[in-house]
């Protein structure tokens, strides 16, 4: 079978000669899965040159319209033969596969440009940006609670028990439970609309999640947080343009800067990993003594786990972000970034199967939920950037996905 | 019961070729345990096996079997209480000898032999008894020479003759990774049909990730001459390949964690520069 694809400014048209049958069936899913992977959400099939459709072939198509109605798009076939149209007649699935004998499409494709950028919005070379405005409700209260001092010892009861509820979103060093566990098991987490997940310090490979339904709120002891209380302002969408690298997390944060004109932000980032270049807990933060001089070569080796290449390319990652363009107010820690003097970013990113995400105004709440029903979380990793000449792994990047964002500030009651 | 009591071993030592294959490895064995060692290239999972087997003299350490001090006994004295099947299956078997012939010779090892007939007519009747528990075929065809086999059916033959006499200690050094992997999955399963059956202490040196979950009851995985994880008991009914995998992985990125990348990331993560 052969497949060709041509864009329209509404549509992708797959034109596919010969036979869809088992052979060929998983051919043709690898060839939607992959256009709907790019952004295209209105696919198009065009059958008139379909001599065979097999049950499996059928399969496929359907499969093809499940997937691409989970992210809002649609799939027709159109100028389907006699044979085709028989098959789906019979079969029952002639109206659920929107089929008609012809188009009346505009037949001149469209060469990939880019829309300009919307009014006030931001705009990098390389991507296409849209931006979205969301609330107009005040920026997002932030505060750091824990205040852990890096390294040192920490007491199970100076670690508060904190809410990680719907309206805010949080990263740090925490876990579920008591004491013990709070020396055994305390690890890096993200939370997110209520959903959390974390990946307990005692070796854990696999993240575990919390998720709030109903009166069921996550809660968490904390040895350190950094958490934003509120709405966010804006959702910012961006995918490459052709031949288009990837973004960079700094470069996200900076349209999250440029798009809330504030100098300090929280956001998530729910987007397709090109590579991520981060560090998580080998042992838990829990166990570290006076005299224990982990934060020294090779000691620092037993207690953290760097990732050593980029890692979890073509996945989904959910990300929480504090970044601040000055230093952060006293009494709040976020680390500087290194490839961007005077910026200060402390990223968290839970890492997913990649599953595909609507185009256009997306529900931060209703995805968040969505894809903590879906498969479990593979990885949690602290982003960091690996700038070291020759050997270095560069900074985690992202392919496409979204950007909710929202001016940040850390009042002083929560200083306090 | 095996017991290994710091053992290390340094090939070449003092030259630029120096490898510390052993370093301090301590593991004890209870009886009847079937255990699978793995590790990457170089790990010294074969060493240590070829340690236990008495292949060379470690450096340092003790090494004690059923109840004997046998670190100081060479390799043809621990025959006698060890079992041994190699990677490759035209090792430990003559070619140009019969089937029969080959299995008498295995259930005289470690005993006087006389210059009498080894093959009675009642001796080849239970040597084919035994064979045929393999499900080869092969109790028809006792007189054909043992070269004429395929791999797999000359490994299942060794696996066989080394347990014929029930050792003490059964040592199979990756036996099935020179197989196709129909008779490779056949050798695993008999493997496993023969140690449950006869309740064998069992140490297997093996790369298949899938064997190591599948067969032993302890998994045991080296990395730079020691051991870095062993998983028993409650810990090992819950081991997956992926689990496997991704301890490898940790070792891996272990060994990639050099001062550079420390003096990179740990500024990032609130710790003081540590050039400052």
């Amino acid at each position: 079978m052969k497949l060709t694809t041509t864009a329209y400014p509404d549509r992708l048209e797959i034109t596919a000669e010969g036979r869809l049958d088992a052979a060929w069936a998983e051919h043709f899913l690898e060839a939607t899965r992959r256009a709907v992977r790019e952004g295209h959400h209105q696919l198009c099939l065009d059958a008139s040159g379909l001599s065979y459709l097999s049950s499996a072939g059928l399969r496929s198509l359907l499969l093809t319209h499940r997937e691409v109605t989970a992210v809002r798009g649609s799939f027709r076939i159109v100028r389907a033969s006699d044979f085709v149209v028989q098959t789906l007649r019979t079969s029952g699935f002639d109206s659920l596969l929107a089929l008609s004998a012809g188009a009346a499409e505009p037949e001149k494709p469209v060469t990939p440009a880019s829309p300009a950028p919307a009014p006030g919005g931001w705009s990098i070379a390389g991507a296409e940006v849209e931006t979205i405005p969301l609330d107009t409700a005040p920026p997002m209260r932030g505060a750091h609670l824990g205040r852990w001092a890096a390294w040192s010892p920490i007491a199970p009861g100076a670690c508060p028990d904190i809410e990680l509820g719907a309206t805010q979103v949080a990263l740090g060093l925490g876990t579920p439970g008591e004491d013990v566990d709070i020396r055994e098991r305390l690890g890096d987490f993200i939370s997110v609309a209520g959903c959390t997940a974390f990946l307990p310090g005692d070796g854990s490979e696999a993240p575990d999640y919390l998720v709030g339904t109903g009166q069921y709120v996550p809660r968490l002891r904390i040895a350190d947080a950094l958490r934003a209380t509120g709405a966010f302002s804006h959702l910012l969408r961006f995918h490459p343009r052709e031949a288009g690298a990837p973004l960079t997390l700094d470069q996200v944060l900076e349209g999250a800067f440029a798009t809330t004109r504030s100098a300090g932000v929280a956001a998530v980032i729910l987007a397709e990993i090109e590579g991520l270049v981060g560090v998580s807990w080998a042992r838990s933060p829990g166990l570290l003594t006076a005299d224990t001089r982990a934060a020294e070569f090779p000691a620092v080796r037993e207690w953290l786990s760097f990732c050593g290449e980029r890692v979890h390319g073509g996945a989904l990652a959910l990300v929480v972000v504090f970044a601040s363009t000055q230093p952060p107010p006293k009494g709040v820690a976020i680390p500087p970034l290194p490839s961007r003097p005077g910026w200060h970013v402390h990223a968290h990113a839970a890492v997913f199967p990649y599953r595909p995400l609507p185009n256009g105004k997306l529900d931060l709440a209703v995805t968040v939920q969505q894809l903590f029903a879906g498969a479990a979380p593979q990885a949690l990793l602290h982003l960091v950037e690996d700038d070291r000449p020759a050997l270095g792994l560069g900074h985690s990047a992202f392919i496409r996905g979204a950007c909710w964002c929202a001016p940040l500030q850390f009042s002083s009651e929560d200083l306090s | 019961m095996l017991e290994v009591r710091s053992l290390s071993k340094t090939f070449f030592p003092g030259t630029p070729n120096e490898v510390r294959a052993l370093c301090d490895v301590g593991l004890t064995l209870a009886d009847g345990c079937f255990a699978a060692i793995i590790g990457t290239n170089g790990s010294g999972k074969s060493t240590l096996l070829n340690a236990v087997a008495g292949t060379f003299q470690p450096d340092a350490g003790t090494l004690s079997l059923a109840g004997h001090a046998i670190t100081g006994w060479p390799e043809h004295r621990r025959a006698s209480l060890v079992g041994r099947v190699f990677q490759n299956p035209f090792a430990g078997t003559a070619a140009e000898m019969s089937i029969a012939e080959n299995i008498v010779l295995a259930t005289r090892r470690g005993q006087p032999r006389g210059l009498g007939f080894a093959l009675s007519r009642q001796v080849r009747n239970e040597l084919a008894d035994r064979i045929r528990t393999l499900k080869m075929g092969l109790e028809d065809r006792l007189e054909n020479p043992i070269g004429t086999l395929s791999g797999g059916q000359r490994q299942a033959l060794t696996l066989l003759m080394a347990t014929w006499l029930r050792p003490k200690l059964l040592l199979l050094d990756e036996h099935t990774a020179a197989l196709d992997p129909k008779s490779a999955a056949q050798v695993a399963v008999l493997t496993k049909e023969i140690v449950t059956r006869e309740k064998l202490t069992t140490l297997m040196v093996t790369h298949s990730m899938q064997q190591a979950v599948q067969l032993p009851d302890r998994i045991i995985m080296m990395h730079r001459g020691r051991i870095v994880e062993d998983y028993e008991g409650e810990r090992r009914s819950r081991v997956r390949t992926d689990d496997l995998m991704h301890a490898f992985d940790r070792m891996r990125r272990r060994d990639l964690f050099d001062a550079t990348v420390a003096s990179t990331i740990l500024p990032q993560l609130g710790a003081p520069h540590p050039c400052q």
